[in-house]
């Protein structure tokens, strides 16, 4: 979005995108079951709805004319139940005119307008709007010939309401609990229970029952529901006069203009009767939360790190400063304390701000994988574990790329065509599995896939062929074999198909997660499938850090990545056959890395056990790095290495930025990833 | 009039619900000290109305309530709930108990809770 457009456009561009998404979301969530359920019918069309009204106001004809037309074709559906096999292609319009809608609305982002020819798209729908009429009965037929529709039932068991049901009226129900009969709130909960198979749609406040508030509530200003209900209303006083301790209550007729409802009642905020008492209260509460949201540009966010930092920075130069830290001032201490204190805070919250849940990125996912296997005829089914799990929004817009990379090649390389499953005695339909969660300071993402598995032998030969290594086969373990089709031009896939293949993927994948602090690797069963794991560290901007001294310069490692510091004992430590130094600690046996070396400078100690040993936290190689001493722990804001140092330096290796110090020094942060291969 | 089967693990409590429903024309044609034994009077004497207890030994009123609804899914139960056990009455409505009294109550407040359920 650009910085500074008009707010209105902003606005429109904002919520567009919110709901297409959430489009998208519903259709292909039907697709699968071939069909939409009522509510799901009800929520498309009210997305074309307000998508048309906003397109209107803001002059964008052809948005508005698209929209117009799916929306009549979703109210065609809602009045007329559609045959199983019209969905495929309905399924098939509304996606395409998504498709265009999205593209449509970047391109307003960019401010440009709208121009993609939707002529075609809306002569279809409205052809097909009658087809529908034709193929459709009309209602009134059915209601008349009750057990027509028995029979026709076949046809559409995937309807859970009946379209009639689309005209039963409101009711408003007031009720007063008995004065200390105690728990209102259970009671009320008695009442909506009890009415759940009468209705078909129930909305009630307070809307959480089970909150201990809600008792209160109830005995201050009764309990009030607002049913849709065919019953007789006199079935419904039964009801209610069977209630135990129930004082009084009321039951107003609301006319059928939605309009009486009172506001808060949005038409998502309708509970379903079909849906189960269990899932009613979440759905409710979730739409609560919806309301205390706002959107923020993005810009601001990052505007707010940045000065977040600054203030750690500044903190840090001001409190330690070396002329103040001579002088013993105790409420000098105590305040700069609190005032560290509050920093803390508000950084914590500022980070917490910026995290979004990474659920949007892996639907995303849903609509390639629907698009790709379809377009290469293969069936996968995508499973979604932990999409829950946060990131810092910057490190989420760049995880979309590499996944969607890997989503492609799992799909294209990975999953075998149904036949060949079958043969090898695999179910025709493969799975792909998306899963992210919280590791330390990182998030883990893996994409697993049941499909053949990396070719060892293929890869190796390749990679020979390539002069990319000259070990032979025997020598190459499966990680290093792997990890070559990380390395740019490796491709071992003859046939360059529209999706992957031109083999300028993984080593690009590659650089962009090393752009945010990220890594991959990969494993791989022969047969039995791919699984490949991201690391990315939860946020870019502040990190934990511990400040190691060699000779005289400062060097920072985050403090998440530190396993224990000691006094090496020098009987553990000896010279494995390459010579490489090792210490043996507590039957593991490490490599010791000497910083001093790394860089080339010259330390206060070179014996091992004048100085100290940092044995640092990896996956699959934790090593220890020798330094002087340690100096303690410092907040440090990672700056990136300035661009002519990159330039002039091509071996940064190691080197993870870079960070002031209290005393207005610069120190370089550590890349342990890097520094010890 | 109705028949009552009272689950309770307390003496007290069984002897102050028999007492409050006798008086008003209640017959109490058992009495149970857990849900096991509840469950098992249940099958045995077929109550028109249980009262039952929530938390008890060898088997809780919950799970009573169950067993029971399994055996007549028209069966009356009633729970006697105490302040806090908010969210296991909440399940007891799920599991299909008709009602629930919160103790310490009045007679008029449990007579006038069994009268609904007619």
């Amino acid at each position: 979005m650009v910085h500074g457009q008009d707010p209105m456009i902003e606005v429109f561009i904002y919520e567009n995108q919110q709901l297409l998404e959430k489009l998208e979301d519903i259709l292909l969530q039907g697709e699968k079951q071939r069909s939409l359920n009522s509510e799901q019918i009800n929520e498309v069309f009210r997305i074309m709805h307000t998508i048309k009204g906003s397109a209107s106001m803001m002059s964008f004809e052809s948005l508005a004319k698209l929209s117009h037309a799916v929306e009549d074709l979703f109210s065609h559906i809602r009045e007329k139940k559609v045959r199983k096999d019209d969905w495929d292609d309905i399924f098939d319009m509304v996606l395409n005119a998504s498709d265009i809608l999205k593209t449509d609305i970047e391109k307003i982002a960019l401010g440009n307008s709208p121009d993609i020819d939707n002529s075609e798209l809306i002569k279809r729908i409205h052809k097909y709007i009658d087809v529908i009429s034709r193929h459709t009965r009309p209602k009134e037929a059915e209601k008349s010939d009750k057990s027509a529709k028995a029979e026709t039932a076949e046809n559409t068991v995937d309807h859970e309401v009946d379209y009639e049901d689309f005209d039963a009226p409101y009711y408003k129900i007031k009720i007063t609990f008995e004065a200390d009969c105690k728990m209102e709130n259970v009671r009320a909960f008695g009442v909506v229970n009890t009415l759940l198979p009468y209705c078909i749609k129930i909305v009630y406040f307070p809307e959480n029952l089970m909150d201990e508030s809600a008792a209160e509530k109830i005995i201050n200003d009764g309990f009030v529901l607002y049913i849709k209900t065919n019953e007789n209303p006199d079935v419904i006083r039964d009801i209610l006069n069977s209630v135990m301790f129930l004082h009084n209550y009321s039951i107003i007729l609301l006319g059928d203009d939605a309009d009486e409802l009172p506001e808060e009642i949005a038409p998502r905020k309708e509970q379903s009767s079909e849906k189960s008492t269990a899932t009613n209260r979440p759905t409710a509460s979730e739409t609560l939360t919806k309301q205390n949201f706002i959107s923020v540009n993005i810009n601001k966010l990052d505007k707010l790190m940045d000065l977040v930092g600054e203030i750690v920075t500044t903190e840090s130069m001001v409190t330690k400063n070396p002329e103040i830290e001579k002088l013993k001032l105790e409420s000098f201490e105590k305040n700069s304390q609190q005032l560290r204190k509050l920093i803390n805070e508000l950084q914590d919250i500022v980070m917490s701000v910026r995290m979004v849940p990474i659920s949007s990125t892996f639907h995303k996912m849903r609509r390639i994988i629907r698009d790709m296997s379809k377009k290469v005829n293969k069936d996968v089914d995508l499973v979604i574990i932990g999409e829950e799990t946060e990131i810092d929004k910057n490190i989420i817009d760049s995880l979309s790329d590499p996944l969607m990379h890997l989503i492609r090649n799992a799909i294209d390389h990975g999953i075998e065509a149904p036949e060949e499953r079958k043969k090898k005695g695999k179910s025709p339909t493969g799975k792909l599995t998306l899963e992210a969660r919280n590791a330390g300071g990182d998030v883990v993402i893996v994409i697993s896939d049941d499909g053949a598995g990396l070719d060892r032998k293929a890869i190796i030969k390749k990679a020979i062929e390539k002069g990319l290594t000259t070990k032979s086969e025997a020598e190459i373990s499966d990680k290093e074999a792997f990890s070559f089709i990380f390395l740019p031009g490796f491709s071992t896939n003859k046939q360059v198909t529209e999706y992957s293949g031109r083999g300028v993927g993984m080593d690009v994948v590659k650089r962009n997660l090393d752009k945010v602090g990220g890594s991959i690797s990969v494993e791989s069963e022969d047969g039995k499938g791919t699984e490949i794991t991201i690391r990315i560290p939860l946020t870019l901007a502040i990190i934990e850090g511990m400040k190691l001294m060699v000779g005289d310069l400062i060097y920072i490692v985050p403090t998440l990545s530190i396993q224990e510091s000691f006094k090496p004992n020098m009987k553990d430590v000896f010279l494995d056959p390459d010579g490489r130094e090792m210490i043996t600690i507590r039957n593991g046996v490490y490599p010791i890395v000497r910083l001093y070396e790394q860089f080339n400078i010259e330390p206060k100690y070179t014996n091992l056990s004048d100085g100290i040993l940092v044995m640092l936290l990896m996956e699959d190689h934790p090593y220890c790095l020798f330094v002087d001493q340690l100096i303690g722990e410092q907040q440090a804001v990672i700056k990136p290495l300035p661009s002519y140092i990159k330039r002039h330096n091509n071996n940064l290796r190691g080197l993870g930025g870079c960070a002031i110090l209290g005393d207005g020094s610069i120190s370089l942060i550590l890349d342990i990833n890097t520094l010890a291969s | 009039m109705a028949r009552v089967l009272i689950v309770d693990d307390a003496a007290f409590m069984r002897i102050s619900i028999k007492s409050m429903l006798t008086k008003n024309g209640y017959e109490i044609v058992g009495e149970a000290e857990n849900g096991l034994v509840g469950v098992e009077k249940f099958k045995e004497l077929k109550p028109d109305i249980v009262t039952m207890d929530i938390t008890m030994p060898e088997m809780n009123g919950l799970d009573a309530l169950r067993e029971i609804m399994k055996i007549d899914p028209t069966a009356k139960v009633i729970m006697v709930s105490a302040m806090g056990q908010e969210a296991m009455v909440r399940d007891a409505i799920i599991s299909g108990a008709k009602g629930f009294i919160v103790k310490p109550f009045k007679e008029e407040g449990i007579v006038s809770a069994l009268k609904k359920l007619g």
